[in-house]
Parts: structure tokens; C-alpha cells; sequence
């Protein structure tokens, strides 16, 4: 057991090297305390990200929603960004890479206008009729102030 | 509510000053950084929990108000009894009120800081060389606020109106570059512009009414420069892609119509990893899979 087996890096994965604390079950690769899951010497971090995934997939649950794609994204969060979230999101970031798509939009050019607003954006509120007010809270990502 | 001011009371007085300038700028170390926004973000966090509890307790205690008045006065039970459910219920309303105010005064900020900021830093950091610093800006204070303001139109006005005001609001917020381990730079910066535009209208009866509705885009920036030496184009001509003698930069942009936390911080690194993909290694190939 000469390093830790695991990448390291999110982007980008190069070799850890770490001192070996342990052998994961799952994968039998070596890995250091850093990629083992918490209090565990038996699991490392990324086997169980694929494992939550896999459970995951079939149902998205609640707060989820599919994309056209297929994969869920979580649309709600409580701000409990931990150690699982991270290696769940770097398979999908790697997942990305693999399909060459990125999720929720088009990516326009750097160069590209730079106005935050276009035409459209702005002529969407010329349909408002301050008399109905049904239509207000109707209207489509608009909210009240 | 009550963890949220228990929270509030052990801030340290660094925290403090940064809730109150809600903003952070300059150069730190990432694990320097993710520890001292953690617990800004853990109080942000409780204290929004905290506030929704108290409004919950507040309507409790009016309902409470109400039913246990008219109940009383129904039945033949001394007035005192009113004057007592009435009056109690009256004074915790003021007290959880008096104690919402104080988490909102000290928490008053958009919730980016523990939504996309820790997050989108906690990712980066893997990436990041032994020791490297980075540049960050971080501003969490509210958008809509007259030193954010960029623009005021008064458009053409559409039939019937008799007034019409688009206020444009610009708030760079998150921006910051950091070393590479891999060699070179990343850079970022996500932009919100919020519109709001407000209409007054005379209608039929005579009446005026105005209303004020509002959207929030967000632009996402993202800059990869790499030693040329070193990295390719993934696909020739690629117009994202420049290549100089000495780097090769990607630069990649992208507008969200959301003025949600989530899809921005899905967005940054969806398009982070978009930048690194558009380039690879000349020599050894330095990515594998996990």
C-alpha cells in the first residue's frame, strides 16, 4: 500500500498520495482519512456519493425537480453543503464532462451583449393590466414587491 | 427562534462586523475563508428558520387572541378573563415581534453567502495549489439599495398608463481568481440585475392604482487561463477559446433568469467544469475518472 488510490481536486482529479488509513470495500481501492467516509475506515467518500446517487435516481425527491436531460437537481437546499454534497456533485460534474452539456441553459459567448436585460424581458411586463389583479399573480417568475 | 438568538448572542465581535458591512473582500487562504464564512452562514441559515418560527408564533398567538376573546365574551365569564387572554396574548406578540426585529436588523442579507459562495469555495479549494491564496469579493447586502442602483427609464407609455418607472439595479457580487493546482488561473464573477418596474394606472371607476413587480437575472463570468504550453483547445477555432504564446484562456458567460440561490450555484460550476473541458493536457492526460 504505497498512497491513497482516491483523486483529489473537484475540476480537475490528480492523484492524492495521502497516507492509507484504510481499503474500500466497494471499489478495493486505498484511501487516505480525507476520502473515507467519516468515522469509517471501510467506505470511501466517492463510493458512497454513487451509492446516495444510485438510490437517488429513480425518484428524485422532493424539492427536485428532472430536467429534460433526466438527471435531478436539487432545486431547494438548506445549506448543508457537506463532504457528500461535494463528492455527489463532482460525479456530476464529471457526468457533464462526459455528455459535454451543462444543465438549466445555454452558455452564451463571453463576448456576447452584455446587457442583463433584453427586449423581450422588458416587454413581458407590457402585458400587466393594473386592474386585473389576477394577472399579476399569475404571471410566469414575476413576483410582487 | 430561540437557537437562532442563542446563536446571535455567541457571534464574535469579528462576526458581528461582518454582518454589519455584509461584505467580505481580499486575499485568504480557502481554509482561512470556509472557516470564517461557516458560521456566518450557520447563523443565516438558523436565523431565517428563526424568523419564520416567530411570524408562525406571532399568528398563533393572534389566533389564540381572537377565538379566546369571542369565546369569552360569548359566555357569561367575567370581563377580566378577556382583558387576560387578550392582554397576554398581546404582550408575547410584542415580545416575539420585539425579537424578530433584532435577528432581521443583524440578518438582514440575501441568503448567497450559504447558498453559492461557501459551496462554490468549498469545491474550488480542491483544485487549488499547496498554499495558494485567493482574491475574493463577496457583498451578501440586498440588491435593491440606491448605491446599487444603475439605471431609471421612464418608457413610452402603454395605453392607458399614466405613469411608468423601470429602475435597474446592478450588484456584482461574488468575484474572485485563484491559483490553479494544475498551473494557471480561474476567475469568476456572478452579476444579479434586478428590474423593477412600477405602473400607475387611472381605472374605469376613477380609481389609481400602482403596481410594482420585479425580476432578477443573473451573469455568470468564468475566465480559465492555463500555460500553453501545456494545455490545447479541445476543437479548433473554437470561439471561446483564446490562444496566446503563453496561455490559453477560456472565457464563458452565461444569464440566468433566476433569482434563486440553487440554479446560480449549479450554474457557476456547470460552467467552471464547461471551461475546463473545452481544454486538455498536451502531454499526460492529467484528468481521470473518480
Amino acid at each position: 500500500m504505497s498512497g491513497c488510490e482516491c483523486k483529489t481536486g473537484f475540476f480537475t482529479l490528480r492523484a492524492c498520495e495521502k497516507s492509507v488509513v484504510g481499503r474500500c470495500y466497494t471499489c478495493k481501492r486505498a484511501m487516505c482519512r480525507d476520502h473515507a467516509v467519516p468515522a469509517s475506515t471501510t467506505q470511501c467518500l466517492d463510493c458512497l456519493a454513487k451509492e446516495k446517487r444510485a438510490r437517488q435516481s429513480p425518484t428524485p425527491n422532493r424539492g427536485s425537480k428532472v430536467t429534460s436531460r433526466g438527471t435531478a437537481h436539487t432545486t431547494t437546499h438548506d445549506g448543508d453543503y457537506d463532504e457528500n454534497w461535494l463528492y455527489e456533485r463532482r460525479q456530476r460534474v464529471r457526468d457533464t464532462a462526459a455528455t459535454g452539456t451543462v444543465g438549466g441553459g445555454a452558455v452564451a459567448s463571453h463576448h456576447a451583449s452584455g446587457g442583463a436585460f433584453d427586449e423581450q424581458d422588458v416587454r413581458a411586463f407590457d402585458d400587466l393590466d393594473v386592474e386585473r389583479d389576477d394577472d399579476f399573480n399569475a404571471s410566469s417568475g414575476f413576483g410582487d414587491s | 427562534m430561540f437557537a437562532a438568538l442563542r446563536k446571535s448572542f455567541s457571534l464574535t465581535a469579528e462576526q458581528r462586523a461582518l454582518f454589519k458591512a455584509k461584505r467580505i473582500e481580499g486575499r485568504f487562504g480557502p481554509d482561512d475563508l470556509i472557516a470564517k464564512l461557516k458560521p456566518l452562514a450557520e447563523f443565516d441559515r438558523i436565523g431565517d428558520k428563526g424568523r419564520s418560527a416567530g411570524c408562525g408564533i406571532i399568528a398563533t398567538l393572534v389566533l389564540v387572541a381572537v377565538v379566546g376573546g369571542f369565546l369569552v365574551l360569548a359566555s357569561d365569564v367575567s370581563p377580566v378573563w378577556f382583558l387576560g387572554i387578550v392582554g397576554t396574548c398581546l404582550f408575547f406578540i410584542v415580545v416575539v415581534a420585539v425579537l424578530n426585529a433584532r435577528l432581521s436588523r443583524l440578518d438582514d442579507q440575501e441568503n448567497y453567502l450559504r447558498s453559492v459562495a461557501l459551496p462554490f469555495l468549498s469545491a474550488l479549494r480542491q483544485d487549488l495549489a499547496d498554499g495558494a491564496e485567493l482574491d475574493v469579493r463577496i457583498d451578501f447586502s440586498r440588491i435593491k439599495q440606491k448605491s446599487k442602483r444603475d439605471r431609471v427609464e421612464k418608457p413610452p407609455l402603454p395605453k392607458g398608463f399614466s405613469k411608468l418607472v423601470n429602475t435597474y439595479y446592478k450588484n456584482p457580487w461574488f468575484e474572485g481568481s485563484a491559483p490553479l493546482a494544475i498551473g494557471g488561473r480561474v476567475h469568476w464573477q456572478v452579476t444579479d440585475t434586478l428590474l423593477e418596474s412600477s405602473r400607475t394606472k387611472r381605472g374605469s371607476s376613477g380609481k389609481w392604482k400602482m403596481k410594482t413587480k420585479t425580476k432578477k437575472t443573473s451573469r455568470l463570468d468564468v475566465k480559465l487561463a492555463l500555460p500553453a504550453r501545456r494545455y490545447r483547445a479541445v476543437s479548433a477555432g473554437d470561439p471561446d477559446v483564446a490562444i496566446g504564446d503563453r496561455r490559453i484562456e477560456v472565457a464563458l458567460a452565461r444569464k440566468m433568469a433566476s433569482g434563486e440561490s440553487t440554479p446560480v450555484l449549479d450554474g457557476l460550476i456547470d460552467l467552471v467544469a464547461l471551461a475546463f473541458n473545452k481544454v486538455k493536457p498536451i502531454t499526460a492526460n492529467t484528468e481521470a475518472t473518480p
